[in-house]
């Protein structure tokens, strides 16, 4: 198998001569600005494809971003949150319908779940990333420590903003809003064997209704490209409207044509396309069933 | 406060501090070597190297009371942490509970993946004393056996569990 880590070189250079474990943020960030310097939280994805030239290695292992609480607006999630934390977490279970907890539960395997973390899943664009899909779905947000201080952008404009994660950017805290608590969420990964990390498709929806119609909705679809695939045109016919047969049949159609643009000539991706059109349809006459 | 600060040494090795199986220990690694590689290069044979990408979890350690692979881990990285190996856990003379529940539900057959599966069930059986058998699969998953079919196994630690309930009464 390859590690596929963009920006980096798949070769791991026997050229570092420091490992440093900041126990403060601040000093994370400070021993980054070193000249080839490369953060590294538990290695899973990282330990084979560190940057060729590489000679400080920045370790996450002692800074205290491993929790999982609330504040007044958010859930409040530390970077090196596992996907075990995740699975397990009690806030993590209970809130969101529990889509973290079971997302986090189709990671990989156990041994993996132990050790990958959440700011190691996101730091990069990477189609098999599961958490990118799920926190889209959620309208979280992900708050980064840079040089010139800490930021905070939507994860939908995450990767649009090029961080340079691990090397400039270190990803502290990702930050789900708690208005969307109550909302209906819905998770599958649809892989060869469960504990599989590639899937042929990740979605994670997220719905309100009021008075039978669809008040807000977010359809995230992973696994298509390297970030998570939303379509607003698509999500606009739905909102307001009376969820209708016809209208399902339609949308859900378009999103199966959606996909299948993506690489029209590719068998897999033709099963792709079909799976995101079956899984919106089976999700939306999931909802006309609630009202 | 000073940060703790791994340097090359001459030789280009990195001298490492932890415990294995409780025993205070320093190694020299390079910084290209897994901690797999380390282990087995200290003795700790009974972890194996498998697929060397974290995928069939023969590898399996337990590095701060969780269970994770070995292979796709610097050997730095477990500087300043306490290891098991399935070599901490009992001997031929002296088994654990779980290792002599493998045995007697005749859960091994060439035996490669087994010690990996015994540190995950380990863990499993560490945080939850009665698990289903739904837990079993879910906490084993990483575990992948070329012999049998998953049977026996799930067996066994189901009856690690027990014989560690009696124990602790
Ligand atoms: C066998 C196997 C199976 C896997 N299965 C899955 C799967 O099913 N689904 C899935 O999504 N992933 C999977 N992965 C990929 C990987 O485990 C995850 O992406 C994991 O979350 C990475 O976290 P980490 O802490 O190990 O990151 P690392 O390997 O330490 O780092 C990965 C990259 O992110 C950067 N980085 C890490 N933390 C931060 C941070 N806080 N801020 C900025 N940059 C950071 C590093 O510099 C590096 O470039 C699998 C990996 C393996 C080896």
């Amino acid at each position: 198998m390859f590690f596929i880590n963009p920006g980096v070189t798949e070769v791991f250079v026997n050229n570092i001569k420091n490992v440093i474990f900041p126990e403060t943020l601040k000093d994370a960030v400070s021993a980054l600005k070193k000249k080839k310097s490369f953060f590294m939280s538990s290695s899973t994805f990282s330990f084979k494809s560190v940057p060729e030239g590489t000679e400080n290695i920045v370790l996450a292992k002692k800074l205290p971003l491993r929790y999982v609480k609330k504040d007044p607006k958010n859930l409040l999630i530390g970077a090196l949150t596992t996907f075990d934390d995740l699975e397990n977490n009690p806030l993590c279970r209970s809130l969101f319908s529990g889509i973290l907890s079971f997302s986090a539960s189709r990671c990989s395997s156990q041994l993996i779940r132990n050790m990958a973390t959440v700011g190691g899943n996101i730091a990069h664009p990477n189609a098999f990333n599961l958490l990118p899909v799920v926190l889209t779905a959620l309208g979280a947000s992900v708050k980064v420590a840079l040089r010139t201080g800490s930021k905070t952008v939507p994860v939908r404009d995450f990767y649009s903003s090029k961080f340079k994660c691990g090397t400039e950017a270190i990803i502290t805290e990702i930050q789900a809003p708690l208005s969307l608590a109550k909302d209906d969420f819905y998770f599958e990964k649809v892989s060869k064997i469960r504990s599989s990390w590639d899937s042929y498709i990740t979605v994670a929806f997220r719905s309100r209704l009021r008075n039978g119609r669809l008040e807000d909705l977010k359809l995230a679809f992973g696994a298509i490209t390297a970030f998570p695939y939303v379509n607003e045109a698509l999500e606009k016919e739905l909102l307001g409207a009376e969820l209708t047969p016809a209208l399902i049949k339609s949308v859900s159609a378009k999103y199966g044509e959606a996909v299948l643009a993506f690489h029209p000539a590719s068998r897999i991706n033709a099963y792709r396309a079909e799976l995101a059109a079956n899984l919106t349809a089976f999700y939306l006459k999931g909802l006309t069933e609630k009202v | 406060m000073k940060n703790e600060k791994l340097s090359l040494d001459k030789n280009g090795r990195f001298e490492i501090s932890l415990k294995v199986n409780g025993k205070p220990l320093s190694m020299e690694v390079k910084p290209s070597e897994s901690l797999l590689e380390a282990l087995r290069k200290y003795g700790y044979k009974g972890t194996k190297k498998g697929c060397d990408t974290g995928d069939c979890g023969s590898c399996a350690i337990l590095m701060d009371g969780s269970s994770r692979v070995s292979c796709v881990m610097p050997a730095f990285l477990a500087h300043g942490s306490e290891i098991t190996t399935i070599e901490g856990l009992g001997t031929v003379q002296n088994p654990h509970a779980i290792q002599a529940a493998f045995v007697e539900a005749g859960a091994v057959q060439c035996g490669f993946c087994i010690p990996g599966m015994i540190v995950s069930a380990k863990h499993l059986l560490d945080r939850n004393k009665t698990p289903g058998e739904g837990e079993i699969k879910h906490h084993l998953d990483g575990n992948l056996c070329r012999c049998t079919g998953y049977v026996k196994q799930i067996e066994a630690v189901k009856l690690a569990a027990k014989k560690l309930r009696k124990s602790s009464k």
